[in-house]
């Protein structure tokens, strides 16, 4: 592992479909990364462990993710957290030009606005008086 | 006019067509305030409507807008001949004129030619909606693809057997991605759902579900599509405020159909809100919204709240006074606005800017946006039952209590919610004093063990005594063995049992006898056919299985029945005096007796109990053994039903052995195992996806808790069966509190069992397997009791 890893540039799809699984699990073997992806129904190009491996292999020399070798199973961990990432993703062009916009046409149970703190506060109110009042 | 008639684009602003346009365009401002004003004035009489009228009113409203305006522009445009004339540059202005007093009224002609100055602004200001619009969609695809993953398998599933449960036939696809900070639906022949990651592991079970089921609302309504077909209206009268006032009703009204769809079918108002609460919450640091665009033109501030109001349908007090006293104004205002317009509409052909700037400022003020009024609670209420009822059965059909009827269903997780309108609080509290009368006694002890739930909740819906007599007599009019003859032999000999029951196993200066272990299983299955009693304890030899060997023991009782409906034959029953005080207790643990063994269960954390049973058949397992086949305790005295009425000795062995398996299975398979171990047993959830067990499939277990602690589970069984079903309740901190194992009968559709807990939140693991499966399923509901 080289001392300092450059920051890491964007993940591809395929690793952040790893990434993924890395935020979820938290540290873990390339085998358990590898059956968490084939458990979720995956695209085949990450469903071969060798493909998996890889990946991660790669994915260590770039930086993405940190590699410790102490115990005989390697375990992988993310560098990053994920709302790093996220940022780092969201910046792309398109997306910052018309991210917000296209969520105005995708559906949702939360509407595109983000409530207000005062708003937040109130709604919790509510529900907190809804519990009472249901006691 | 004259004109120096130099390029095309003059040649074109002139011709027909454009004054057609302008004509269309100017006219559109009247006939959308007029519009725009209906519609108010429809809001404002279906205030207390069900959200799906208003939904269609305004989607009505908003589809006449470009219908209007269509047909403004048609009736416009001058009769077919002169359109051929279009193409061809004229640049006579004589000639012009000369085919104008043809066609057209002269005035009209005049006005219109100043009026066609606004036809290319309003193509110009269309092509830049269309074409933020169209990059707006490249980047909703774009959200597809990007930072997506799949979602885990069960839940895939779930989304799936649910989208079918709902006739949703395009496949719906559930992905966890980065970019979306809240849950979204795209697409509309392939839709695809995006949960933002953490949502699907970070909520409790029945919070997603209320989420997953609002996404699959809006698939199911092809929102997305009439949405998009929305954008499109709004890009092309841009201009006008009152479509874009319009577009946001149809919104809110969107998303309160979906509200109500959800709450139609998860019961539980609560959970709902709080899971928005959460989501909202949740969002992350990314601001898009917080910059204004062109799409949020109406204020949404206060929109979730309303939601959330109108969800606990507690609006009625603060949200509504506002929408009131807006919408009144706002309709007269519009009204007014589009009567006058309409008055002065020569000035305004002349000068068609103006009048726009003067709507617009008439125009709704943001707070106007006609939020939905909040519906009666009752109708969310009484929707539920008629869903549920129809799955009902038997003859006790009409009495059933809705929450029942829910569970019967079994789709969702429910959590039983207490009565949300005062009416229904009342009846509530009218009954439980009605039942302190020999009714309740009837119910909660002479009949305690032996009333299905069905009846229980029938008999706790009646409200006369009349009834209530009426309903004991039926009761046993249907176990009579010979309803023919006067005597009911089988009430009598129940009473009997009750009575033997209360003298011989009372312990001392405690409970009385019928409330204890062997009391219950007394009443429940008569007199065994052996009794094997060691009441002093002391030595015993355990059995080879056990580890053998001779041990002392506390005083216990072992029953023998040759058979017991519903749970085999040759059922052995142990009861234990581990307090010595006369109170035997029921265990379905051999090891329970043996006074040298006894750790406290919860002490004994699951991995060790899974590392000890990963090697099974070893004496030293067998004595590790006890905390993974903990005995059920019932927490406080509310009699158990159908469950304990089952519980039964061979159950714990099998459970243990069950849990073993699955660790055994899940130990092979992962070598990594101290890592990950502390998750497996932090949230049993992940447990049962990384031991390889599937989800329940089409159907998924519930929970349903009832005012006093008791809560009564629902396992779905579909296959052919019979199944083992199995499953333990802990609190947040891992303490075991309860187990059950059991055998379902074959044909049986669902499992159901009770429990009684105290306060507090709990997480049930239950799992079921048919002995022809490999892997059985299991499912984690995690729920509160109050």
């Amino acid at each position: 592992m080289s001392e300092k890893p450059k920051e890491p540039g964007r993940p591809t799809d395929a690793e952040l479909e790893i990434l993924t699984v890395l935020w979820s699990l938290g540290p873990s073997t390339v085998r358990a990364v590898h059956e968490a992806l084939r458990r979720r129904k995956t695209s085949p190009s990450t469903t071969q462990y060798t493909t998996v491996l890889k990946i991660m292999q790669i994915m260590a020399e770039k930086g993405l993710v940190r590699r410790n070798e102490k115990q005989r199973a390697h375990i992988y961990e993310p560098r990053r957290s994920r709302e790093w990432t996220q940022k780092q993703l969201a910046g792309d062009l398109l997306e910052r030009a018309f991210g917000g916009s296209a969520r105005s046409l995708v559906m949702g149970a939360l509407s595109v606005r983000k409530a207000s703190r005062d708003d937040l506060a109130e709604i919790r109110k509510a529900i907190d008086e809804y519990e009472k009042g249901a006691k | 006019m004259s004109m120096p008639v130099t390029s095309s684009f003059d040649i074109w602003i002139h011709s027909a067509v454009a004054k057609a346009l302008g004509l269309a365009l100017a006219h559109f401002v009247w006939e959308g305030a007029a519009i725009a004003a209906i519609l108010a004035v429809a809001l404002a009489i279906f205030r207390g409507s069900s959200a799906r009228l208003r939904y269609a009113l305004a989607c009505a409203a908003l589809a006449a807008m470009p219908i209007a305006f269509g047909v403004t522009f048609a009736v416009s445009l001058p009769p077919s001949p002169t359109r051929i004339i279009i193409p061809i540059p004229l640049p006579e202005p004589s000639q012009l004129q000369f085919e104008s007093a043809l066609q057209a009224p002269p005035e009209s002609w005049k006005l219109s030619s100043l009026a066609a100055w606004a036809a290319p602004l309003w193509l110009a200001g269309v092509a830049g909606f269309l074409l933020y619009r169209f990059a707006s969609w490249m980047a909703a695809q774009r959200l597809r693809r990007r930072g997506t993953c799949a979602a885990p398998k069960e839940w895939s599933r779930y989304v799936a057997s649910l989208a079918a449960q709902l006739n949703i036939s395009r496949p719906v696809a559930l992905l966890e991605s980065y970019l979306a900070e809240v849950p979204m639906v795209i697409g509309y022949l392939r839709p695809v759902i995006l949960a933002p990651i953490g949502m699907l592991a970070g909520l409790p079970l029945n919070q997603v579900e209320a989420i997953l089921l609002h996404e699959l609302a809006h698939i199911r309504r092809a929102d997305y599509l009439i949405n998009l077909m929305q954008t499109m209206i709004e890009s092309l009268l841009f201009y006008h405020p009152a479509v874009w006032w319009i577009s946001n009703v149809v919104r809110a009204e969107r998303e309160n159909c979906c509200d109500d769809f959800v709450l139609a079918r998860n019961a539980d108002p609560r959970a709902y809100a709080t899971a928005l609460l959460s989501m909202e919450q949740n969002r992350r640091g990314v601001d898009y919204a917080a910059e204004p665009r062109a799409m949020a033109l109406a204020a949404n501030g206060g929109h979730l709240l309303k939601r959330v109001r109108r969800i606990l349908g507690t609006s009625r007090k603060s949200a509504t006074p506002d929408s009131n006293l807006a919408i009144g104004p706002v309709a007269l205002a519009i009204l007014g606005a589009g009567i006058a317009v309409a008055a002065w509409q020569p000035e305004i052909v002349k000068k068609s800017e103006v009048p726009k700037s003067e709507i617009a400022q008439v125009a709704l003020p943001p707070t106007a946006k006609a939020q939905s009024e909040p519906q009666p609670t009752q109708g969310t209420i009484s929707r539920l039952p008629e869903a549920a009822r129809s799955q009902t059965i038997k003859e006790l059909q009409p009495l059933i209590d809705r929450a029942h009827a829910v569970l019967n269903h079994a789709v969702l997780v429910a959590q039983a919610q207490p009565p949300q309108d005062q009416q229904k609080k009342q009846q509530e509290q009218k009954l439980r004093q009605e039942l302190e009368t020999p009714y309740r006694k009837w119910l909660n002890e002479d009949v305690a063990y032996i009333i299905t739930d069905t009846e229980r909740k029938a008999f706790q819906a009646l409200t006369t005594d009349n009834d209530r007599e009426q309903f004991i007599e039926q009761f046993w009019k249907r176990r009579d063995p010979t309803p023919d003859t006067e005597r009911n032999e089988y009430r009598e000999e129940h009473y009997r049992r009750i009575a033997y029951a209360n003298e011989r196993f009372a312990p001392a200066g405690g409970i009385p006898g019928w409330k204890t272990d062997r009391g219950r299983i007394y009443i429940s299955y008569g007199p065994p056919d052996e009794i094997e009693s060691h009441p002093s304890g002391g030595s015993y030899q355990r059995p080879q299985a056990q580890g053998g060997g001779t041990t002392t023991t506390y005083p216990f009782e072992q029953w023998r029945y040759r058979y017991i409906e519903g749970m085999g034959t040759n059922i052995i029953l142990e009861f234990v005096d581990s307090e010595r005080n006369g109170e035997y207790r029921m265990t379905t643990d051999p090891s329970q007796k043996d006074a040298l063994m006894q750790i406290p269960q919860s002490l004994a954390p699951p991995e060790q109990r899974g590392r000890g049973r990963g090697a099974r058949g070893a004496p030293q397992a067998a004595a590790a053994g006890p905390a993974a086949g903990q005995p059920m305790q019932i927490v406080q005295g509310v009699p158990p039903t159908e469950l304990d009425r089952r519980r039964a000795q061979e159950s714990a062995q099998f459970f243990a052995d069950e849990l073993a398996a699955l660790r055994t299975k899940y130990t092979e398979e992962h070598p990594d195992v101290v890592a990950a171990k502390a998750r497996l047993d932090q949230t049993l959830r992940n447990e049962a996806a990384i031991a390889n067990t599937t989800g329940f499939g089409s159907k998924h277990s519930g929970v349903l808790i009832y005012p006093g602690g008791r809560v009564t589970f629902v396992i779905p069984l579909d296959g052919p069966g019979p199944f083992y079903v199995y499953g333990q309740v802990r609190t947040p901190d891992g303490t075991l509190i309860a187990g059950f194992a059991d055998n379902s009968n074959a044909g049986q559709l669902n499992y159901v069992g009770t429990f009684t807990l105290k306060p507090g939140s709990y997480t049930l693991w239950a799992a079921r397997k048919a002995g022809t499966e490999a892997e059985g399923a299991s499912e984690t509901v995690t729920f509160e009791v109050k």
